[in-house]
């Protein structure tokens, strides 16, 4: 680094917070616009205002929360230190908080692909943004490159204090890592939702039940304890006739606490997978140090970053661990998800409403019935078809349509050890032909012999629902013999 | 020691910069407008429940007088093929002189739950293949599959290999257990009972989170930075679109078919050992008789090469042939280099046959 790099001063901490502010700005233009658009041009005033009109010019760090952006040579230069919003403690930012609720407001106004995207756009900026001002804050110190080590060194400490927390089930938010973010934690929490959209609710409970508050004002020191209390009350047997909905009750708590274990399971492999990744970073900085090249941009920064994250993902989603965990987690999921369908369903019984098991039943017999009457439909089809056809060739219909003569089926034909390829008669497949084989029919001259009604019952007997005479195999093998 | 080496004032700059292209980009994604599935003219010609069979018209006449008929997998939308202009996979199949038909599967929903592969691949396929075989008065046409549509093309021709005159697949899973596949390694341990008894249909969303997080961070972030470069392109942009589009367009997968395709497939890699049971027939791919195209992308993370490559032992034709794209599991139907390689190949390889 050079000499430019103690140039930090006031002027170029308001550049900052300005390009900061031009930032979230940005969103906040789009999302007027995407509210005016998706209101057919009223301005969008239904839509919650604009969060930053009551903050100031300069509001605070909208990048607070991100643990890594708590770079301790930042904090010391930073002038929102003593902003008002300090009296809301570390962490809890009330920009970047005001900013999230906006936007979850927003997004549903607008057309379903833009809101998607426009999502990932924003999770993306946040991210990049984030980065840019641990860089930024690291380059405008004294010592930069001290701060760069300084800034990686506090990210690994907020990662091993996350671990910690997910370890000791005290974990409150993910950590961010510059450039990616725990993207894959919070779309599965999304996923989550979305397939089971109670599961907010029960995790409040479970959080309460894993601090050591149980149900009915009773208070256990110490988590595991807590827990091991509640397991072993979900466990006694229920009496009485509200026995089987105790049951189900304590079944649902039981699988609850599985899905909050399972999930915490996934978390903290996760969490390890984010300090190998930093470690990979670091290496692979020190590497380019080495050789004498370096990162010059944010965006070569961001690459490499990527880069290596997703290397470590990819060895850490090959491992054994993780398809434990991750089937773990689909699992834990789906067993309460299925005790929520059994409760919701005895409620449906009792209010004589009909159930989701009720209407399986009808739909599986449905589709029976339709695969059954497609099939027939289609066969009736091609055997009209085929009539048609017999009735314009004036000779070979009469013989053909006395296929359901009464005469008796023959009881022998043409002895022949040899085997003809079947397959060249039309309709004929290699499986057809091992089974006609099975049958003794084993070249074109005795399938030539077939009658009528011997070809009803070998039609029959290889299940092959007319296609013996529909397709014709008994004259297309005739005219093979020339 | 760190060898990040940018002043203060530059990281300011880049930061700014991409604040401002942001800022005049975003909200042309606003003005994109509406997103056509599919750029090729077609018309409808059969239909079935949510099923509709589409015949692709040409520039000119079909040489080819096999028609061919593609079949795309349940998990997204066969638009990928004809995407935008001269990123058409469906086009340049016309190009080369093939009459062009597509099942579209549509969206299920709860009351299609008990679709089966049975009734995806011995009713709906196999009508279809019916109708177009009246339409052009043949008995075999020339069927092309696409990754689990691939799959699903193999069933078809090992169970009536009577209806196939020439097997093209691409990008699709043979042998679903090779070391390399991530997907698969993660299905192993899923209950898959439980799953479907309690989800019915598989949500599309669930597929879709499983997809991105193949390679979550390159997926759900670092493309969007790269897009920053393009916002202020309303063509570029509305090309980005088309694709974004395709990807979070997921139907829910029928519960059955998809019990059976992960149960059968996916963890007993039953296609492979001729054990896949599929209505009255057992599949086994060595009665696949007729030649075989097999086309698969060389970088593809979804389908590794491995796992299509295991085709060449499996089938029992004598006609077999590789090609290999180098590219992903979605560029060789999306990019240009493809566009010039792969449709043109195909009709030639189906010209000749």
């Amino acid at each position: 680094m050079s000499k430019n790099a103690n140039s930090w001063n006031e002027s170029l901490m308001k550049d900052w917070a300005k390009t900061q502010q031009q930032y979230w700005e940005t969103w906040s233009d789009f999302a007027k616009t995407a509210g005016a658009a998706a209101l057919g041009g009223n301005n969008g005033q239904a839509f919650p205002a604009n969060p930053f009109a009551s903050m100031g010019q300069f509001g605070a760090n909208p990048f607070g929360l991100n643990p890594f952006t708590q770079n301790p040579f930042l904090q010391q230069a930073n002038p929102f230190a003593n902003s008002p919003f300090a009296q809301f403690g570390a962490g809890a930012n009330p920009f970047q908080g005001a900013i999230e609720q906006w936007w979850s407001a927003m997004k549903p106004g607008m057309p379903g692909d833009v809101g998607t995207v426009a999502q990932r756009f924003y999770d993306m900026g946040k991210n990049f943004m984030s980065m840019a001002e641990g860089t930024f804050g690291a380059a405008a110190h004294e010592q930069p490159d001290a701060a760069m080590d300084m800034w990686m060194t506090s990210m690994h400490t907020v990662l091993e204090q996350w671990i910690n927390q997910i370890q000791n089930n005290m974990d409150v938010i993910t950590p961010d890592l510059p450039g990616v973010s725990g993207t894959t934690l919070t779309a599965w929490a999304q996923l989550a939702d979305s397939v089971a959209p109670w599961m907010n609710m029960s995790q409040h409970f479970l959080k309460e039940v894993a601090e050591g508050h149980l149900p009915g004002g009773i208070e256990m020191p110490g988590v595991g304890a807590a827990q091991e209390q509640f397991l072993r009350a979900l466990s006694v047997p229920g009496l009485g006739y509200t026995r089987e909905q105790q049951e189900r009750l304590q079944r649902l708590a039981r699988h609850l606490l599985s899905y909050h274990d399972a999930f915490r399971g996934y978390k903290l492999a996760f969490a390890k997978t984010a300090l190998s990744t930093l470690d990979a970073v670091q290496k692979r900085l020190q590497e380019m140090h080495k050789q004498g090249n370096k990162i010059d941009s944010l965006r070569g920064l961001y690459d490499m970053w990527v880069d290596a994250s997703e290397e470590v993902y990819a060895e850490f989603a090959m491992s054994d661990e993780y398809q434990v965990v991750y089937g773990d987690l689909v699992n834990a999921l789906m067993q309460v998800r299925k005790d929520m369908n059994e409760l919701a369903e005895h409620q449906y019984v009792l209010m004589n409403i009909p159930t989701r098991s009720e209407i399986d039943t009808m739909q599986r017999r449905q589709q029976e019935n339709r695969r059954e009457s497609r099939q027939l439909r289609h066969e009736l089809a091609l055997l009209r078809a085929q009539l048609e056809k017999l009735g314009s060739e004036p000779s070979g219909g009469a013989a053909r349509t006395r296929a359901h003569s009464s005469a008796p089926a023959q009881d022998s034909l043409p002895i022949g050890d040899v085997a003809d390829d079947l397959t060249e008669i039309k309709g004929i497949g290699p499986k057809m032909m091992e089974k006609l084989y099975a049958e003794g029919i084993k070249n074109f001259n005795q399938l030539a012999k077939v009658n009528a009604k011997f070809a009803e019952q070998l039609d029959e007997t290889l299940n092959t629902q007319g296609r013996i005479l529909r397709d014709d195999w008994i004259g297309q093998a005739k005219k093979l013999l020339g | 020691m760190i060898p990040f080496q940018m002043r203060p004032d530059e990281i300011l700059a880049e930061a700014r910069g991409f604040n401002e292209k942001l800022a005049k980009g975003v909200g042309n994604l606003m003005e994109v407008g509406e997103i056509p599935s599919g750029v090729t003219p077609k018309e409808p010609v059969y239909k079935e429940d949510k099923l509709v069979l589409y015949r692709f018209k040409g520039k000119k006449p079909a040489t080819n007088k096999t028609p061919l008929l593609i079949v795309y997998a349940l998990v997204n939308r066969p638009y990928m093929t004809d995407l935008q202009e001269n990123r058409s996979t469906i086009q340049g199949l016309l190009e080369a002189g093939q009459d062009v038909y597509l099942i579209d599967w549509g969206y299920p929903d709860a009351a299609d739950r008990y679709l089966t592969l049975d009734d995806y691949i011995n009713g709906y396929l196999d009508r279809c293949i019916d109708v177009i075989c009246a339409r052009h008065d043949i008995d075999k046409l020339n069927l092309l599959g696409i990754c689990q549509g691939g799959s699903f093309s193999l069933c078809y021709s090992a169970m009536h290999p009577e209806k196939v005159k020439n097997l093209v697949t691409m990008v699709t899973p043979v042998d679903f257990k090779t070391p390399d596949n991530m997907l698969s390694h993660w299905v192993q341990n899923i209950d898959i009972d439980l799953l479907v008894d309690t989800q019915g249909n598989i949500p599309g969303e669930m597929l879709n989170w499983t997809f991105l997080n193949l390679k979550p961070y390159q997926l759900m972030a670092q493309k969007y930075l790269g897009v920053v470069d393009l916002l202020d392109d309303p063509k570029a942009l509305k090309n980005f679109m088309r694709m974004e589009k395709w990807i979070f367009d997921s139907p829910d997968q029928a519960g059955e078919t998809f019990r059976q395709f992960a149960k059968d497939f996916f963890q007993e890699n039953k296609l492979m050992k001729g054990e896949v049971q599929i209505g009255e027939y057992t599949v086994n791919l060595r009665d696949i008789k007729m030649p075989v195209l097999n086309v698969y992308a060389e970088q593809d993370h979804l389908v590794p090469p491995d796992a299509s490559r295991a085709m060449k032992k499996a089938v029992g034709s004598r006609d077999y042939t590789e090609l290999a794209f180098p590219g992903g599991h979605i560029g060789i139907y999306v990019s240009g280099k493809s566009q010039k390689t792969i449709p043109p190949a195909i009709g030639e390889w189906l010209n000749v046959r």
